[in-house]
């Protein structure tokens, strides 16, 4: 079971720009 | 041909120069104040930057950390007007749309700007020239001559090819999604309808930070905002919102059908652009760029070439491309020479194979800066690191799928790769 749910923080610690893509999908069964 | 790095807004599907330098250009009409406020992803400020100064254009440019649709963009420009003029009224463009005639658009916001200084919100609506299926449109309360305004009655969404007949001929119009609003007005009309929206904007927005022309909306704040558009969360329940009834060409170029009508055809049909060479056939479309791209004898292609990718589809089904975007953008995202963790590429190509739809995100966060996110029960984050390097807070809450440190995810060039996903509670 997954808890409902969660949080995560990214951080930019550097000086260039941080650039991301994120991919959002269901979870696989386990 | 679009993509995250370069969106259509940037591309040059109808003419010499980019959508958005064609739409900096139509509000260099004289009804226009000459400095505009766009409101763009902070990933794409250098192209941004680039154009304005193409076309000798000055505005002011409010980026944002993340996508929030087109009602947070709207309240966005409309608090930075209202610290320039409280009486500001704003013409809400998309930059990616086609209106050839500048003078005829110019022409409908002056004969609207009067109905917008009094409070309310005047939509355009195209008369259709066509049964169109990619378009939403509107109904006026009653039947409008062109220049003339109504209520609004309803919204439709894009509708099938027989409802479609139908609404042209009961009097539909196009809806464009250029909206002409006074700024307080329009604030005080999201305030009573989202008001959790407005707070998290006006937040985002007075704890922006502000580089000479340009604000960089506070990550935090604008993380809070609700992603929703403004047809959503405004225009189907006031009853502000008008309607006026314009008969100008535009196109949202919404489809390469679209952008193929755009075109001049020869005396076949065909028509090409970039080096591109269409013999023996009739009613070809060929988009090329500079790779040289050859049909013959084949009829009713549409070919699009580019340095990456070659699309060939039929014409007229346009509309299906838009259900591959997902695996398309999956499939540029993970080019077999990078090296990345394979079950986490396998977990989310599986997800893609199987008619799962994920969701695409490109977020950029500036020096220092930090962003929280919520990862629902049952759903995992990707995360894909182009450029920069991230550090991952809280993760020893998750399962981490890379290898590269405790959190910390710095690769570069190349591409960086994690999973964040809950683990199992026992």
């Amino acid at each position: 079971m997954f808890e409902a749910e969660a949080s995560y923080r990214i951080r930019n610690d550097h000086e260039e720009t941080l650039q991301l893509i994120v991919i959002r999908t269901k979870t696989a069964r386990q | 041909m679009s993509t995250p790095e370069k969106p259509k807004p940037f591309l040059q599907l109808a003419g010499e120069n980019s959508l958005i330098q064609q739409t900096l250009r139509r509000c260099q009409q004289p009804v226009f104040d000459r400095h505009a406020i766009i409101v763009a992803s902070s990933v794409h400020q250098q192209l941004l930057a680039t154009e304005l100064s193409n076309c000798h254009a000055s505005a002011q440019v409010i980026l944002e950390p993340e996508g929030r649709d087109s009602c947070a963009a709207a309240l966005a420009g409309a608090f930075l007007a209202l610290q320039r003029d409280p009486q500001a009224v704003l013409m809400m463009l998309a930059a990616d749309h086609h209106i050839p005639d500048a003078e005829a658009f110019a022409t409908a916001v002056e004969l609207a700007k009067p109905h917008a200084e009094a409070g309310d919100i005047v939509s355009f609506g195209i008369k259709p020239n066509t049964p169109a299926t990619g378009y939403g449109y509107i109904l006026p309360a009653h039947p409008l001559a062109i220049g003339e305004m109504a209520k609004i009655q309803r919204f439709a969404e894009k509708p099938d090819a027989d409802t479609a007949q139908k609404f042209m001929a009961s009097g539909y119009l196009w809806n464009s999604g250029n909206l002409l609003f006074s700024a307080a007005a329009f604030i005080a009309e999201a305030t009573r309808l989202v008001p959790e929206l407005v707070t998290a904007i006006s937040d985002a927005v007075q704890n922006a930070r502000q580089e000479n022309h340009v604000w960089h909306l506070d990550c935090d704040a604008y993380h809070k905002v609700p992603q929703i558009s403004v047809d959503y969360a405004i225009l189907e329940k006031t009853d502000k919102v008008w309607v006026m009834a314009v008969d100008y060409d535009w196109s949202d170029i919404g489809t390469w059908d679209a952008v193929a009508q755009l075109h001049n055809t020869d005396g076949n049909g065909n028509a090409c652009h970039g080096k591109a060479l269409a013999n023996g056939g009739r009613n070809n479309f060929v988009h090329a760029g500079d790779r040289l791209t050859v049909l013959s004898h084949v009829d009713d292609l549409i070919v699009v070439t580019t340095q990456d990718a070659v699309l060939v589809t039929r014409k007229g089904a346009g509309e299906c491309l838009k259900h591959l975007m997902p695996l398309l953008a999956a499939a540029t995202l993970f080019p077999e020479n990078i090296p990345m963790d394979s079950s986490a590429i396998s977990r989310a190509g599986q997800s893609l194979v199987n008619g799962e739809s994920p969701v695409v995100e490109r977020l950029a966060l500036g020096s220092r800066q930090s962003l929280q996110r919520q990862c629902p029960s049952g759903q995992c984050d990707h995360l894909v690191v182009v450029g920069g390097a991230a550090t991952i807070d809280e993760a020893d809450k998750f399962r981490l799928s890379n290898q590269v440190g405790p959190s910390c995810l710095k690769q570069k060039p190349a591409i960086a790769f994690v999973t964040i996903m809950k683990k199992r509670c026992s």
